[in-house]
């Protein structure tokens, strides 16, 4: 008789123990990437990695180990992607410096003619487990890219940074005003600067302040290389005025307010100006 | 015959739970690329940390170093940075690299009110 009861207790079983599996491996204790390697990061993190590469870089003007760790993010565009970081941050007061470091670097790489390629190899599987991180630290498995020691770089010679290639803007120069331009082919009422130097080499990094009625505010040229090295913009409010200068004493251009343009059905809208400034 | 139930009960049991580790620990694992800083492989780590005692070289603000290694550990303390200069020598990290940790360690622990009371 008993050889012939319902083997539904099994079944009962299995999804008992399903049941307590799924809960303890998906709540109680849920798999932890450990050991993982930059480009695992998510979006956020890896925007604060490519922050501090750029404040080192900053800090130590070494461009062959900025690159170096540039490339564990495996970007698809090193540039782009620093840039891009740039523009967002520069939104924030409280993040300026930051943007100007990604800025700097990602002007720096545009001007070494260096076109950095991801290394696939660069990338470090992670292990997945419910341990907590760390706990098996080995350091003799630590890998060389994220430990760069100038003797043993093994980046090709094309590679090797140039220091004379950093256009440094220079703080006391005069930059003055050789072109005032009113705009109207613009989405926003937009600022557009262009700045120069006497060579006419476009100047990135250059700090533009810009003042108004009840506030200012300042930005850099160069955070925008897709359009110029030397190109910085800023969005007016309409009916403002403002007054602008580039660098610490340069020729300060006043009574900036968005002009009144019309469409092509007669509509009117806000453009904006293009200053060019350079050295004489 | 009931005791060879309880045995075949309990060993569903067993299977209905590996099948369930499995799926949670083996299948379902997290997104690969949402990996957060305090997973990062020691050594990136130590860069890491080395890269906010460059910037803070330039910057020579604690606070700011301070919020900067807090993505690494919560709350964030000069150990973190003891222990990168341990891992760097180990790494062999060149000279001016440990001094910046050094550096950035020192100013931590100088840095009294909310590092002290860390353990």
């Amino acid at each position: 008789m008993n050889e012939n009861r319902s083997p539904l207790y099994l079944l009962t079983g299995l999804i008992l123990g399903i049941v307590a599996g799924l809960v303890f491996s998906l709540v109680i204790s849920p798999a932890v990437y450990v050991d993982t390697a930059p480009s695992a990061l998510s979006a956020t993190d890896q925007d604060i990695y490519r922050s501090l590469i750029a404040l080192a870089y900053s800090s130590d003007g070494n461009l062959e180990r900025a690159l170096q760790r540039l490339q564990l993010l495996q970007d698809a565009d090193i540039r782009q992607a620093l840039a891009e970081q740039a523009q967002r941050l520069m939104a924030d007061p409280l993040t300026r410096r930051e943007a100007r470091a990604l800025a700097e670097l990602s002007v720096a790489i545009q001007q070494t003619g260096i076109n950095p390629v991801v290394n696939p190899s660069a990338a470090v599987s992670p292990t997945a487990g419910s341990v907590t991180p760390f706990a098996t630290l080995d350091l003799a498995a630590a890998v060389s890219t994220a430990t760069p020691v100038p003797p043993t770089a093994t980046l090709p010679p094309t590679m090797t940074p140039r220091p004379t290639f950093t256009r440094q803007p220079t703080l006391n120069a005069p930059y003055i005003l050789v072109n005032r331009e009113e705009i109207c082919n613009v989405d926003v009422p937009l600022i557009q600067v262009w700045v120069t130097d006497a060579s006419g080499e476009q100047m990135p990094g250059m700090r533009v302040d810009i003042f108004w009625a009840d506030g200012s505010d300042f930005f850099y040229t160069g955070l925008y290389p897709q359009v110029g090295l030397g190109y910085a913009d800023f969005e007016m409010t309409p009916e403002v005025s403002y007054s602008l200068r580039v660098g610490e004493s340069g020729q300060v251009v006043e009574d900036l307010t968005a002009p009144e343009c019309t469409d092509s059905n007669g509509s009117p809208y806000w453009g904006g100006w293009k200053l060019e400034f350079s050295q004489p | 015959m009931r005791s060879r139930r309880v045995f075949w009960f309990l060993v569903s049991i067993a299977l209905g739970a590996a099948l369930g580790l499995i799926y949670g620990w083996v299948i379902h694992q997290p997104d690969y690329q949402d990996a957060a800083l305090t997973s990062l492989r020691k050594d990136y780590q130590v860069d890491l940390i080395l890269m906010v005692a460059q910037a803070y070289q330039e910057e020579q603000d604690p606070s700011l170093a301070l919020r900067r290694l807090g993505n690494l550990q919560d709350p964030p303390t000069a150990r973190l940075v003891q222990q990168a200069i341990i891992d760097a020598q180990t790494l062999g990290y060149p000279r001016s690299d440990i001094e910046s940790l050094a550096q950035l360690a020192q100013a931590l622990q100088s840095y009294a009110p909310p590092l002290g009371s860390q353990p």
